[in-house]
Parts: structure tokens; sequence; C-alpha cells
């Protein structure tokens, strides 16, 4: 415990880290600057008074709500036109359709093809129970939904976690390279605790890694919160039938997700899944880490591995089944978690066969990469150091 | 020199070599190699490019009123008795009525199509009459540029050169990438020279060798040296990769033409790329000194790194600000400072910063206290 909390406060104590945060944060204020939506604003604070559920009691106060000047005139004559006479998007949507879509553009077959089948056939039902719920029925931000479900769940959280990522990475390479770095190793691996300092040297690097992660994920959000409002659709569905995908091989189509998600809860998953997707990328900074004692060489190695594991789906032939199995397998692995973190939690898109694809890749990755880590780490425990 | 070649090599090591090798081969294949697979892009660019080579071959780099007419007339002659005989062999334009050429002009000036029509209509496009619909469609478009152009421009001479659009698209989509992994290449090249030295104490031996703190120096020198040399051989490389294009046949023509934008400068493409490549250079350079000062500030490699990943981040923004419709009007920093060239100033700006800052501090060392 007490190795543990020196080799917090040395991470801690590292002012490069603190100035890399700082950089982050001051990036992701910028972005938060320039994302200004007048109409969203207007939206949500409508929603405070109208409630974010487009019922008859919804269409009876917003019929009572006034406007104070003229650009909030139009803005409510642009609310009342987006909002008259919708229905639910879910009633009578079928999914089948994107599956025969994917499985022949992809030129999917056998176990990939009836795995996209049943995934589709899955998600049917999920949209049935939408449609019982009229889960689409909801306000979200109205015509500006789009525009802001993107901002928030696709290039700020995008940023979020590739900035935790490499914070975090980059902590952990610190951490256990500090001594290599030093050049202090055989001195430390040879007293009492020896090789095994890197227990407490991975655990703190770990907890500095989130805690860095909590701390961009909170002073980037209420940068963010305070300056946009969200006041009276917090609660409304993602699924809403003003949000939509922009999906180049099947179309433009519904935001369906798994499982029923409101802004917040949704928020909260991504977050959560993103702290998952950092955990690998720590765990797999560790194994690299073991194996190349040079910390510089070990973060290219790292990018160069997650640079291959993108690249090479795209190299396989997709008519061979093992080109098929290369480009489905590999989406399960962190870099594509990463790069896939706008569709979290939906059914994907032509490159993903898998339902719950994140959650699968996640489970999978963090357990491939503590297998790994145990083999570095028994690996480390033999090395010759002369 | 003997210590300058002694840095050199502690900077070109096998293995920094080898992880460069792959970082390049692994950007090539995300970023740019689709822009040598896939060039010209489908249809109708294909036709369009293979017209405005075509042009040039026969009048050069300029295009006369009389040589435009001529190759307009000759080549639409040649695609309506082409297009006379695919009418003639393919029963899909006999089952929709079209037995002539006008027939097919006055079907695609009709409103609603039957199915057979529509499919007769398509056919032209299709590979089995060797997409000859599209060949027509980008004569029509020339023809158009050329009159949209010169009614606009009447007596402007430079916009009678002969230069495709498709093909500066191109090149600038590859120069911009290639910016990019320039930059990156030299940055994590040159930067651990320093560092590695200092995270062990060993500039102090240095310092108290008979060379003394001119070390510095000439790991600065080694530093620009190596940024020169990779320089060097990535344009090699990656330019030689980018010669399989063949759109060195525009070399002469000026990148004005009624076929591409407008630019502020009067430059042909080949002036054009060696503009290009004398801006990485100094890019490069001043890359390569910023890395240098990075390096000896930083304490060990990954505090080294995470300043690197922000200066990367403001350089991929330069590139993309400076390589993107370089000297045209639509360039954003031309856009915002109105000041023709500033893409080359900006360049020049932090090859002259680096290397001032870098001097500034190389003087500084000689006196600083080491302890």
């Amino acid at each position: 415990m007490l190795i543990y909390r020196y080799e917090l406060k040395k991470l801690l104590k590292s002012a490069a880290v603190w100035g890399f945060i700082a950089v982050c944060l001051l990036f992701n204020i910028i972005i938060i600057s320039n994302s200004g939506n007048a109409y969203a604003d207007f939206v949500s604070t409508v929603a405070e008074d109208t409630g974010y559920i487009l019922d008859q009691s919804f269409y009876e106060k917003l019929s009572q709500v006034t406007a104070s000047d003229k650009k909030a005139k139009y803005y409510l004559e642009q609310l009342k036109y987006e909002t008259d006479g919708v229905t639910d998007v879910f009633e009578g949507y079928e999914v089948k359709d994107i599956a025969d879509i994917y499985i022949n553009v992809a030129g999917l077959s056998g176990f990939f093809a009836k795995t996209m089948r049943d995934k589709y056939t899955a998600l049917q039902k999920v949209v049935e129970e939408k449609a019982e719920r009229d889960e689409s029925l909801t306000l979200y931000f109205a015509g500006a939904t789009h525009h802001r479900h993107n901002f928030l769940f696709g290039t700020l959280t995008g940023w979020l976690f590739t900035e935790a990522v490499l914070v975090s990475v980059l902590l952990v390479l610190l951490s256990i390279g500090y001594e290599n770095i030093h050049g202090t190793e055989n001195l430390v691996y040879s007293t009492k605790k020896g090789r095994l300092v890197l227990r407490p040297k991975f655990a703190a690097s770990v907890t500095v890694g989130f805690l860095a992660y909590a701390l961009l994920a909170l002073i980037t959000l209420v940068v963010y919160f305070s300056k946009t409002e969200y006041g009276g659709v917090w609660r409304s569905s993602v699924s809403s039938l003003f949000n939509y995908r922009v999906d180049l091989i099947a179309g433009i189509r519904p935001f369906v997700t798994w499982y029923s998600f409101n802004i917040l809860t949704y928020l909260m998953a991504m977050l959560a899944m993103g702290a998952g997707v950092v955990l690998c990328f720590m765990l797999m900074a560790f194994s690299i880490g073991m194996l190349v004692r040079n910390s510089y060489m070990a973060f290219l190695v790292l990018l160069i591995a997650n640079g291959v594991n993108v690249v090479l789906p795209m190299q396989v032939s997709q008519t061979l089944p093992i080109g098929l199995a290369v480009r489905c397998f590999s989406i399960l692995s962190p870099v594509w978690l990463w790069l896939k973190q706008g569709i979290w939690f939906t059914d994907g898109d032509i490159d993903i066969i898998w339902p719950h694809f994140e959650m699968f890749g996640l489970c999978m990755s963090l357990a491939v990469l503590t297998v790994l880590c145990l083999l570095a780490t028994n690996y480390f425990r033999k090395r010759d150091f002369t | 020199m003997r210590i300058v070649i002694n840095e050199m090599k502690k900077i070109w090591n096998v293995r920094m070599f080898l992880i460069i090798v792959l970082i390049c081969l692994l950007f090539y294949l995300l970023f740019m190699s689709f822009h040598i697979k896939y060039f010209p892009n489908g249809h109708p660019a294909t036709e369009e490019v293979y017209y405005s080579i075509e042009m040039l071959q026969r009048y050069e780099p300029t295009l006369e009123e009389d040589e435009f007419y001529e190759f307009v007339m000759e080549t639409r002659e040649k695609l309506v008795s082409e297009i006379e005989f695919y009418i003639e062999s393919n029963s899909v334009f006999a089952n929709a009525g079209i037995h002539s050429y006008e027939d097919y002009v006055r079907l695609s000036e009709k409103e609603t199509h039957t199915e057979s029509e529509r499919e007769a209509y398509r056919a032209l496009f299709g590979e089995e009459c060797d997409f000859i619909g599209f060949r027509l469609q980008a004569l029509d478009y020339i023809e158009e540029l050329y009159h949209n152009c010169f009614s606009e421009t009447t007596g402007d001479e430079k916009y009678r050169n002969i230069m495709d659009w498709h093909t500066y698209d191109n090149t600038v989509n590859y120069a911009f990438y290639f910016g990019i992994l320039s930059v990156l290449a030299v940055l994590l090249l040159v930067s651990p020279l320093i560092v590695t030295d200092r995270a062990r104490n060993i500039h102090l031996l240095q310092y108290s060798a008979k060379h003394g703190r001119r070390i510095l120096r000439t790991q600065f020198i080694a530093v620009f040296l190596s940024a020169f040399l990779l320089t060097t051989v990535l344009v090699l490389v990656f330019g030689g990769i980018y010669s399989t294009n063949g759109t060195w046949v525009f070399w002469n023509s000026g990148m004005t033409s009624f076929l591409n934008t407008t630019f502020l400068i009067d430059i042909t493409y080949g002036q054009y790329i060696i503009v290009y490549i004398a801006m990485l250079y100094t890019l490069c350079l001043g890359t390569a000194a910023t890395a240098f000062l990075l390096s000896r500030f930083s304490r060990n490699l990954i505090t080294l790194m995470l300043k690197l990943i922000p200066v990367f981040a403001v350089l991929t923004v330069l590139c993309t600000k400076v390589f993107e419709h370089t000297f045209s009007p639509a360039n954003l920093l031309y856009h915002v400072t109105g000041i023709t060239g500033i893409e080359a100033y900006i360049c020049v700006f932090v090859f002259i910063a680096g290397l001032a800052i870098s001097r500034y501090f190389l003087r500084r060392e000689k006196t600083v206290d080491v302890l």
C-alpha cells in the first residue's frame, strides 16, 4: 500500500500530465464554444412548460406558449410545424431489409450472414416494443436533434475518449517505464519487493488513468451543459422520431438502441463504456510496456499494433471466409470499439454482425488483454536485464 | 563532423527506422493509397481526365478558341457515330423505339419514361456500351465550362490553360496527407535524441568533455540534417508512388484553367509541385527545430510524448490549412488574411521561429547552470 501511495504521488506530481490534461480541456472548450444552436436551446426551454412527450397535453401546452420577440416567434412557429401531425416511426418499421442490404453489399455468407440476420430478427422485436411504448414520440430537440445528438455523443465524447485513452496509456507507460528511464531498474528489482513492484505501479497508473478520465469528463460536461440548454428534454428518448442515422449503405434510418435510453441514461452508459475502453487500452499499454522497455518505443508499438488492427480488415480479401472472420472479429477490438463510438448500444453498421457489439467487444477485449497482461508479466518475471 | 555523424547514428538506429517505416506504411494504407488506387475516381471523372489529357496532347498547354471547337466537333462526331453503332447493335434501344442518336436525345429530354425507355437510357452509361454516355456527358460538361468561363472573363488568356480539376484535387489531397505524414515522421524520428541523454544525465558528462557545451549545437545540427534526410527520402518514396498516377503530363500546364479553379499566382502544375516540396521542407525543418526544443525541455520520453501530441495536433491543423487549395482563393488562410502566398509565409515563419528560438537556447546553454 505504501508503494502504491508513492507511485500514485509520483504520477500525480508529473507537471507534463497536468499540462496535457489542461491542453485537452482547452481544446474541448474551444469545440464546445463553436457548437451553439439557438433553436435547440429554445426547444429545451419550451419543453420545460410543455413536457417532452408528444401527446395531447403537449400540443395543448404548446398552443399556449407565447413568443417574446421576433426570433422566438420564428422558432415557435418552426417547432409547431415540426411537431404537427407526427407519427410513431417504429410503427410498422421493418429492419429485415437492412440485414439483406448489408449481407449483399458486404458479401457475407454462412455463419456471418446468419449472425447478421439473427441480429436484425432480434432488433425487430426491440422495434416492436419501442412502437408499443410510443418511444419515438418524444421531443428531444425537434429539428435540431441530429446536430445536437451527434455533437454530444459523436464529436464531444469521441474527443473525450481519445484524450482519456492517450493520457491513461501514457500514464501506464510512465509508471512501468519509470525505473528504466531513470536507470534505477537494477536497483529496484534487486530489493525484497523485486519485480512485484509492478503490481502497485499498475494499480497506481490505472487509478490515475481513471481519475484523469473522470476529471476530463467532469469539466468538459460541466462546461458543455452550462453552455447549452437541456432543461426540459433530459428524459426524452434518444430513439426519438427526430433522431436519425445517416447510413451510407442502408440510407437514412431511425436511431434504434437495444435498450430504452433517455438522454441522461444514454450519456451515463456512454461514459461507462468509455471507461471500459480506456481500461482496455491501459491493459494493452501494460502488456506492451512489459515487453518493450523503452517507453517511447512502447508507445509507438502500441500505435502500430492498433494501426495494423484498423488496416488489416481493409486489406484482407472479403471474398474468403478468413477475410470475413478478420473483419468481423477485429470489430470487437478496443481500437474499433473506439472508432465506432458514435453507434454504441445501437445495431451498428455494415461492419458489425454482432448484437450488443460494444458489450461483447468490451468483454472479449478485457478477457484477451487480461490474459496478455498475465503472459507479459510472467515473461517479465524471468527476463534477463543484463 | 565526426560527432555530428555519431549523433545521427543515434537518431537513425535500426529499431527507430523500422518503426518509422511501419508508421509510414500504415499511414499510406489508411489515408493515401485511396488517391492512387482510385484515380480518376469513377464516372464521369475518368472521361473528363481523359479528354483533358487528349486536349493537352493535341494542342499543348493552352487551348485557342478554334482549337477548342475543332476538338469538340471531332469528338462529338466520333461519339455520335459510336452511339449510332451501339443503338443499331443493341436490342434494348429498339425495344424502346430508339433507332438513331436523335431518337435518343428526344428520349433524354422527355419528362416521363417507360421502363424500357429507362433501360435504354441507362444502357449507354453501362460497361457494355463502353460508358459512352459518360463520355458524352463529360464532353458536354467541358463545353459548358468553356462557355461559362469565356463569357464571364472574355480575353483573359490565363483561362486557356489545360489543367484538369480532378488531377489538381487528387494532387492536393495526396499532398495534404503527405504533409501530415512527413511532419509526424520527423517529430518521431528526431525527438528522442536529447531527452534520452538528459534522462540519464549523460549531458553532464558530455559537457565536461573537450567538445563541452557545444555538443548541444552539434546535436541540433544532427537533428536538422536527419530531418532534411528523412524529408528527402519521404519525398522520393511517396513522390515516386504518386508518379504512377500519370499526372505528370500536366507538368507545364498553367493551374488557372477553364477546367480548373482560379489561382492567385500565375503558376504551372510543375511549379506548383516544386513550391509544395519547398514548403514541405521548410515545415519539416521547422518541425525538427520544435522537436529539438521540446526534447531539450523534457525530463523523460513520456513527458516528451505528452508534449509531442498537442504539437502534432497543431501542426496537423497547420498542414490542413496550408496544403488545402494552396494559392487559390478557396484557401482558408487566404480567405481570412487576404494575403497572397500566406501559406508559404506561414511555413517560412514556422521554420524561422523554430530556428531563432533554438539559437537562443543554444546560446543560453553556454552559460546556464546545469545542476
